[in-house]
């Protein structure tokens, strides 16, 4: 079997299942822990919402193209996404303040707070106008 | 997504199945705005058959619980395990009355 897979997808809200789907099949395959895969396949959804949504201009009409590579490592899930969309490092954006009051809770910032809150470790890099964002969440 | 509805006196009980997230959450932040703008205050939702939440469903609700607030309640029940990790994280919990069956979701009303 395999230690990794990989898919590409158009830059577009109803692609996200796919990934999704080929995440959970990957993983059921090689009995890597529900906890585990549904950690990831949230923590990937949010991701890519946010290219779809946020890393394109409005102007833009074009279809690009993001890549998702799944990786299982000997101690962990390695789940990588690259994208050509604007550059934007998920790790530097402010994190939301989790203990104010319903009233002073912000709309945005969920994402990225889930993203970091599930996985165990994140890399962000920037190569060849692309972002790469490599997601780790350690086997149990 | 399927978004079920019924009126329980003066409670609305809307019942989600399937997955809330960023392709099927504008159906029920719709409804939802739709009902509040008409006047209902009472929400109990019943999550027995919700499978999944992400950050855009979890909006539906802050926004939900912030256009109720001091004018209503906003009530949540029979969430699965995976999707009461999901508020816990964003810390949520503490925003929502959270109750395990929805017969205690509607007692807690009165």
């Amino acid at each position: 079997m395999s230690k990794a897979t990989v898919i590409s997808l158009k830059n577009d809200l109803a692609e996200i299942a796919k990934a999704q789907d080929l995440l959970k099949e990957f993983c059921s395959r090689r009995n890597v822990s529900r906890s585990v895969v549904n950690a990831m396949n949230l923590a990937l959804e949010e991701v890519l919402t946010n290219i779809v949504n946020y890393g394109y201009e409005d102007e833009d009409k074009d279809e690009h193209t993001i890549t998702v590579l799944i990786t299982l490592a000997a101690a962990e899930l390695i789940v990588e996404v690259r994208d050509d969309a604007k550059p934007f490092n998920p790790l530097k954006h402010p994190a939301p303040d989790v203990s104010l009051p319903l009233e002073e809770r912000e709309i945005g910032g969920l994402g990225i707070h889930l993203v970091r809150r599930l996985m165990d470790d994140l890399e962000y890099w920037r190569r060849k106008k692309q972002n790469v964002l490599a997601m780790k969440k350690k086997l149990v | 997504m399927k978004i079920s509805e019924e009126k329980n006196g003066e409670i609305v009980v809307i019942g989600l199945s399937g997955r809330l997230d960023a392709t099927t959450h504008r159906d029920l932040e719709a409804r939802l705005l739709d009902l509040i703008e008409s006047g209902e205050r009472q929400f109990l939702f019943d999550l027995a058959s919700l499978e999944y939440i992400s950050s855009a469903g979890l909006r539906v609700f802050l926004m939900g619980a912030k256009k109720t607030k001091g004018k209503g309640k906003l009530v949540l029940c029979s969430l699965q395990e995976q999707v009461l990790e999901v508020f816990d994280i964003a810390g949520f919990t503490s925003f929502f009355p959270i109750f395990p069956t929805k017969e205690e979701g509607a007692a807690s009303f009165s």
